[in-house]
């Protein structure tokens, strides 16, 4: 059996087509061409409600429909936040955050990521309640809550309307958090800077194993 | 936009002209994987299908890295189905490119072939997906960068209460949900892609989905070769605190990475929402085709119901449908939004009644008879009747031979009459040079004419034709070589046979005897 010339260019152009296919697939690509290592800033927080609070009239409660009474209303909006980031007291980030949503009443969702030069540096990140003049906060919503209840029903639900605004209050963000720590960190390392839901302030995390 | 597009699709022909060809030579029409590449599409997803099923078993959406290094590092049951799944799902991404290039360059997308066009889109766009998911599972650096890159793009649409880019940030491990819904979408994916190949053929007849048995296994021998000889290896397990130099990519997935890259999402949905309406248009540019195609038209009172151009259409376009008429059986009836005028049913009816306007049988004759009175015939020459997509491509070459050529749409849409009315009208033989059956713009002419001229399928040569004046051969665009053979072997075929000078005893009158005898055979 005579081997053709085409035959054999077709053969090896066919294993030729193969290994490159096999080459494509697995060729290195550029991920972070930058080797300096990254400050990341990610938090999810539930911000602060900036509420007015009043206690209704029985008679205003009466034009309620029964299913929907609540004795102390409150009326307002989620807080805004500033977001500042020093590196050796160098201003990197001074932002506004807002809650998510089209009213800002969901979730603040911080995601910021900051190159910082290799080496010894000292970090300072303030993460503050934006005031809001004539306002009141929620922890004043919480002193108009004395409103006697005036019959069974609302004595009743009272107590849970009070006991749900303080878990709202005590699920949001605290006003002012701050993180001031030394940080060493390495040639394409990343530094996590987070929100600790425990201890309800902003921690420093990294890769490396705890000492 | 149009005028760029058909710059596009004339530079597509040439570039393909050359492949083919080249192909050709090396493996012959019947193995060239370009004439095949919709067809390995679907083997590879065979393949994928079949290795994919394997590699479940093995994952674990909990140790998602850590399962699939566990297999990597298998090399007997492991390492190779791995990597012949991730060829086959690279080769799968080559042909679909070949197959949309051949598509654009041969113009096979406007009118009633839109929907497959369409559908073909669509289905790239899964296959895409589906790459984006199962480099997503493994779960190493080329995974998490891909994941990040994609929650990117998502986290800019307002549709998600939370950013799924914060999954990745290291706050917290990565949820197993995540790994759970990226794994169903790549077990459920190719469900959806099952469907919308459906569609993408449900116009044709007779479609083929598998390459030839000799070349699929072929492909699929060399892929697995590939895999085993060259192992794949494990890139490192993703890590949110570190970020990698370079990660190793599978650049038939990943081709769009170097450039979304520092790219704001909202102008990269923009540029691919650009690209896709773009290319979802093509279609709608050539809206004009139509007016110089026009679908084929059945002349009922010659009709006689055999059913030959229902079998013949390449896109069921042709329904068999009860007389009105008061004649008993039935009659053809042409669906014009499902026909793209190739005319294959022209060269199908032996009575003449049904083609395009102006191409059918009897206008085929019509045309040949003009051509043979012609002062410039000579007696006794080869007649090389060239599809104008394919051989005629090479006509100085085959003008230089001596044959005189007589172009035609479609090798499928010639009527055998043309042939005999040719060697009746004094040519020494006629031999068609059709493009390869695979490459056919129109699927299956090759394959009628060549059935209609040896193996009597209607509308057939008819038996007192000499059969040795008469060669069929296929030679796409830019395949001189062989088209030159075919004529050159017809003609020393032709000169043995020692025939008087000019055969033309020459009833060009056979239109009109042809005509009488079809409308005789009418009830």
């Amino acid at each position: 059996m005579s081997i053709s010339l085409p035959r054999i260019a077709g053969t090896l152009a066919a294993v030729g087509a193969t290994v490159l296919l096999a080459v494509l697939s697995r060729a290195p690509l550029a991920a972070y061409p930058d080797e300096a290592p990254v400050l990341r800033l990610a938090w999810s927080v539930r911000p602060e409600r900036i509420e007015h609070c009043r206690t209704l009239t029985d008679a205003e409660l009466a034009d309620v429909p029964a299913h929907m009474r609540q004795r102390v209303q409150c009326e307002g909006r989620a807080a805004n936040y500033r977001l500042r980031v020093t590196v050796d007291g160098v201003s990197r980030l001074d932002t506004l955050v807002t809650g998510g949503g089209a009213r800002n009443d969901r979730p603040v969702y911080v995601f910021r990521e900051l190159s910082v030069p290799a080496g010894g540096h000292q970090l300072a990140v303030r993460f503050e309640r934006e005031p809001i003049p004539g306002s009141e906060t929620a922890e004043a919503e919480a002193n108009d809550d004395e409103a006697a209840p005036h019959d069974t029903l609302m004595a009743a639900r009272a107590p849970r309307e009070a006991e749900e605004r303080t878990r709202r209050q005590e699920e949001a963000v605290p006003p002012v958090m701050d993180l001031t720590t030394p940080i060493n960190p390495g040639a394409r390392e990343v530094l996590l800077v987070t929100y600790d839901v425990d201890r309800r302030t902003l921690v420093l995390r990294t890769g490396r194993p705890a000492p | 936009m149009p005028a760029v597009f058909h710059a596009l699709a004339r530079a597509g022909r040439r570039l393909l002209a050359a492949a083919d060809a080249t192909a050709n030579r090396f493996y012959g029409w019947r193995f060239n994987p370009l004439y095949q590449s919709g067809t390995i599409v679907v083997a590879m997803l065979l393949v994928l299908l079949g290795t994919g099923l394997w590699l479940l078993l093995f994952y674990r959406v909990g140790e998602p890295w850590g399962s699939v290094a566990r297999l990597t590092a298998n090399p007997w049951i492991g390492n190779w189905v791995r990597g012949l799944h991730r060829y086959a799902s690279d080769a799968a991404v080559v042909a679909t490119a070949i197959h949309a290039t051949r598509m654009v360059a041969q113009h096979r997308f406007w009118g009633p072939r839109a929907l497959a066009w369409i559908s073909g889109l669509v289905l790239v766009g899964l296959v895409l997906v589906l790459g984006w998911t199962g480099y997503v599972m493994v779960w190493d650096t080329f995974g998490e960068r891909l994941a990040i890159e994609g929650a990117r793009f998502l986290d800019v649409l307002p549709v998600l209460s939370e950013p799924i880019g914060r999954a990745f940030t290291g706050e917290r491990p990565i949820p197993g949900a995540f790994f759970f819904l990226n794994l169903f979408a790549h077990v459920a994916l190719p469900l959806a892609l099952g469907l919308v190949l459906w569609v993408h053929v449900s116009r044709l007849a007779r479609p083929t989905l598998l390459p030839p048995r000799r070349l699929g296994w072929t492909l699929v021998g060399l892929l697995t070769a590939v895999a085993i000889l060259w192992p794949l290896s494990m890139a490192p397990e993703a890590d949110p605190f570190t970020r990698p130099a370079s990660v190793p990519a599978d650049y038939f997935y990943a081709f769009w990475l170097p450039f979304s890259r520092g790219v704001p999402a909202g102008y990269a949905w923009l540029g691919g929402g650009l690209l896709a309406l773009g290319a979802l248009l093509v279609p709608r540019w050539s809206r004009g085709e139509r007016a110089h195609r026009p679908a084929s038209e059945v002349d009922e009172a010659i009709c006689t119901g055999c059913w030959q151009c229902h079998h013949d259409c390449p896109y069921d376009a042709i329904r068999m449908l009860e007389r009105t008429d008061g004649r008993a059986d039935v009659v053809a009836r042409v669906n014009a939004d499902l026909c793209v005028s190739c005319g294959i049913c022209a060269g199908s009816c032996a009575p003449m009644g049904v083609g395009p306007a102006g191409r059918t049988g009897r206008d085929q004759l019509e045309e040949v008879r003009a051509f043979l009175v012609s002062p410039a015939r000579v007696p006794g020459e080869i007649i090389a009747i060239t599809c104008t997509h394919g051989a005629l491509s090479s006509g100085d070459a085959l003008r230089a031979t001596g044959a005189v050529l007589y172009p035609v749409d479609c090798a499928g849409n010639l009527h055998t009459s043309v042939i005999e009315l040719a060697l009746r009208g004094g040519a020494g033989g006629v031999v068609v040079l059709a493009c390869p059956p695979r490459d056919c713009r129109n699927r299956e002419g090759p394959k009628w004419i060549g059935e209609r001229i040896y193996h009597a399928r209607d509308a057939e040569l008819q038996a007192r034709v000499d059969r040795r004046r008469v060669a069929m051969a296929y030679a796409g665009p830019g395949e001189a070589v062989a088209a030159v053979r075919a004529i050159r072997e017809l003609r020393d075929a032709v000169a043995a046979l020692h025939l008087p000078d000019a055969d033309a005893d020459a009833d060009l009158d056979f239109v009109a005897v042809c005509e009488t005898t079809t409308a005789g055979e009418a009830p």
